[in-house]
């Protein structure tokens, strides 16, 4: 019987929702009421962020630019939502690839003007540099970070989804409207390019001896 | 049914609490999956650098205030509009092209009746033009190109420019415009290269104290200086506030901000109490507000 189930079926607390809260409201903003789409705003903005300082970094200069940039095209996205997901999953989702876009555009222009990149540098040295026991998160970060810019784009927003925003696999077939096996099939992919940079990373030696 | 992977009880750790069960299973895993104890390194380390910090507030009011704003939600025409105006837009160029032909076939046909013999010359070949790229810097340019544009002067940042922000001068060719710079310190900024940008808005109050940037330049500096020099970072503010228009609410919200932290209450007091009565409805007045509410102020 529960293999009849179609393995898309979102779990209770993630998938089509007919209880989902912030549904009239989004009706209402698509229908053009700008107090609802300003309610809406209000209340995904945190989550917005959230997802934002998440990808870029929590200090990065250009964390309120790249919110307002996710948060126009939530707006915009809204035209779209078919209520697959519910709307703080959607909301999160359009953040994750604006969010994550801007971060390639802004890596991207840094190579071209021969620049360092200074943010990831500032992440694991510089003048607050963190004691031993906050390096090897920092650097895990940073390894998750750049495999996100580098690995194609369903199995980084599947890793980023699961590693960065802490969506469990099944919220994350949720959000991405895919299977739950393709998503474990991405995952399991993206987090074994995960651990082999972990592995070649002489600032992780620690953390891979401990494990060893 | 299949148990859940270790990775997903270590998401679902972060928000809830596991069964022993549950927990047991993740406490093996900690200990012998690397790609588990990466992400116990990197979820903890990521849920401290978004979690929410003073000032949030203001600036989700902000940043809906611009989604908002009449301008930019009239651009989200719906898409059947567009569509429209998209055939419009095509029907408009169709009918511009076919006047044009018209118009090029009527000269054509007077010229032709006007000087027969002219047109029965054999056409002189048309030399091809240089491309742009060889074209000499200086001297004798053929007359249907322009000339070239006057070199800007050397771009050199005064340094006392520099000096005052206390950041690097920003290597960078020479600026052409009040907007150029503007634009160039934005660029910067968004770099994350503050202290360079900063020289440069202070480069922009230098050489353009006249143009439309100045106000924008002042509070990103206020912005800039806020921690380091507040009596700086004050005075901008009061510039932008004296100048008034739609930037004097961010500038008094500025003064209330840096007057707070110098100690100063009643000119803090004063700026909010002059940014409630000039403009209650602004994001900043709404966060003040709020803030007044909740005792935060």
């Amino acid at each position: 019987m529960l293999r009849a189930l179609p393995l898309r079926t979102a779990p209770a607390q993630s998938g089509p929702r007919a209880e989902d809260e912030l549904l009239p409201l989004a009706r209402a903003a698509i229908d053009g009421d700008v107090t609802a789409l300003r309610t809406l705003l209000t209340t995904v903005g945190p989550s917005i962020l959230r997802v934002v300082r998440r990808v870029i970094g929590g200090s990065h200069p250009d964390v309120e630019d790249v919110a307002q940039e996710c948060a126009v095209e939530f707006v915009s996205a809204l035209q779209r939502f078919r209520g697959e997901s519910s709307i703080r999953h959607f909301a999160a989702r359009v953040a994750l690839r604006t969010a994550m876009n801007a971060r390639r555009r802004q890596r991207a222009a840094k190579r071209n003007h021969g620049l360092p990149d200074e943010r990831d540098a500032d992440e694991t040295a510089g003048d607050d540099a963190p004691p031993d026991a906050l390096v090897a998160s920092r650097v895990s970060v940073q390894l998750a970070r750049e495999l996100c810019d580098a690995l194609p784009p369903p199995q980084a927003e599947a890793l980023a989804l699961h590693c960065v925003l802490g969506y469990t696999m099944s919220e994350v077939a949720a959000i991405c409207g895919a299977p739950l096996e393709t998503v474990r099939s991405r995952l399991r992919t993206a987090k074994a390019a995960l651990v082999a940079h972990a592995l070649a990373d002489p600032r992780l030696r620690d953390l891979v001896e401990e494990m060893a | 049914m299949s148990q859940p992977e270790a990775t997903d009880l270590l998401c679902r750790s972060r928000r809830e609490e596991l069964t022993p069960d549950e927990q047991r299973r993740l406490n093996e895993s900690l200990q012998y999956s690397l790609e588990v104890k990466l992400m116990s390194e990197i979820l903890p380390e990521l849920e401290r650098e978004s979690r929410v910090r003073p000032g949030d507030d203001l600036l989700l009011a902000r940043i809906n205030a611009r989604v908002l704003a009449p301008s930019r939600l009239s651009q989200r025409a719906p898409a059947k509009r567009r569509a429209l105006s998209m055939v419009l837009v095509a029907a408009a160029v169709l009918l511009m092209g076919g006047l044009a032909a018209a118009w090029i076939g009527v000269a054509h046909h007077q010229r032709g009746a006007e000087s027969p013999a002219e047109s029965a010359q054999p056409k002189p070949i048309a030399k091809p033009k240089p491309s742009a790229r060889f074209l000499p810097s200086t001297p004798a340019l053929p007359s249907e190109l322009p000339p070239d544009p006057p070199s800007p002067p050397p771009f050199a940042p005064s340094p006392s420019a520099a000096a005052r922000v206390g950041a690097p001068a920003p290597r960078a060719s020479a600026p052409s415009s009040a907007n150029d710079l503007f634009t160039r310190a934005n660029l910067l900024r968004r770099q994350g290269r503050a202290g360079e940008a900063a020289v440069l808005y202070e480069l922009l109050l230098d050489q353009y104290p006249n143009s439309r940037e100045v106000g924008p330049s002042r509070l990103a500096l206020g912005k800039y200086l806020q921690a380091t020099q507040p009596e700086r970072a004050l005075a901008q503010y009061r510039a932008v506030a004296a100048a008034g228009g739609a930037l004097r609410a961010e500038a008094l919200w500025g003064i209330s901000e840096v007057a707070s932290s110098l100690g100063d209450g009643t000119t803090s007091e004063q700026a909010l109490a002059g940014l409630l009565r000039e403009f209650p409805d602004s994001p900043y007045a709404e966060v003040a507000r709020a803030r007044a509410l909740h005792g935060r102020r």
